[in-house]
């Protein structure tokens, strides 16, 4: 894996949460696979190709309905085998008020480079765990 | 995607928790990447290679200090190009008293096809999220 490369698929995760942050859902979709799919942090069912522009409308709007929302992605691990690309990393977030909201979320991304570049093709998002269930007896 | 690598990497990925439900820690070890990451369902850090056989001895010791385990997966959706497979499902689990719980997850799957043996080189688990946190401040 070069530098570049590597460098390449962070650039373009970040610029699909930084295209959330601008509110522009065509910079996003630009650079998702139609045929992307998606674990959302809140929706549970699966986003697949044929709800996925419904999805992104729906998490756009749910945002926009809140306060100023700021993230922080970091911690990336990223490996790279041909045209695949896989990425984990952590993203912080907070909706500021009137309707104010935080968390920190685990995030999984697999990418496929493709003439036009780096292009998402499954994200995988989850609400950090609190540990092992309790043993009590 | 032929019919047979669909099947050869599904028998993987249900290998993998049917070594968990035989408390087969090496089996199922043998069947991951020594790469391979792991965002567990209740462990809040990635699991690395440093840390794997750690985590697997920890996983099988919560999982031996409760009742009788079921594990259902169902709902997959599998991707294959060259020697990636990319497999999202969905899983329901539940151990019987003592310190019975149960849930409802969300799985992808990142497997990697090496010396002709699909691998996993990547799990993020979480559980199912309930929506979309009410925006009504």
């Amino acid at each position: 894996m070069s530098k570049d490369d590597r460098a390449a698929v962070q650039e373009t995760i970040e610029a699909v949460w930084d295209c959330f942050l601008k509110r522009d859902p065509e910079g996003m979709l630009e650079r998702i696979r139609p045929d992307c799919t998606i674990w959302d942090v809140f929706q549970p069912d699966l986003v697949r190709r044929d709800t996925l522009e419904r999805y992104v409308a729906k998490d756009f709007a749910q945002s926009q309905a809140r306060g100023k929302l700021t993230h922080r992605l970091y911690d990336f691990v990223i490996d790279l085998w041909g045209d695949t690309a896989l990425a984990r990393f952590w993203i912080d977030y907070e909706y500021q008020p009137p309707r104010a909201h935080r968390g920190r979320i685990r995030i999984t991304v697999v990418l496929r480079r493709f003439p036009e570049g780096w292009r998402f093709v499954h994200v995988h998002e989850g609400q950090v765990p609190s540990g092992v269930p309790p043993i009590t007896s | 995607m032929t019919t047979n690598e669909r099947e050869e990497v599904l028998r993987t990925v249900k290998a993998v928790w049917e070594r968990f439900l035989d408390r087969d820690p090496q089996g199922m070890l043998a069947l991951l990447d020594e790469h391979c990451t792991v965002w567990d369902t209740f462990q809040p850090q990635l699991v690395a290679k440093q840390t794997i056989a750690d985590y697997v001895a920890r996983d099988f010791a919560q999982s031996a200090a409760r009742g009788t385990l079921s594990h259902t997966m169902e709902d997959f959706v599998v991707g294959i190009w060259g020697d990636t497979a990319l497999v999202r499902f969905t899983t329901r689990f539940s151990y019987a008293p003592p310190n019975a719980i149960s849930r409802r997850g969300r799985t992808t799957v990142v497997l990697r096809r090496t010396d002709d043996a699909w691998r996993l080189v990547h799990v993020h688990e979480g559980e199912r999220p309930s929506g979309v946190p009410p925006v009504d401040a």
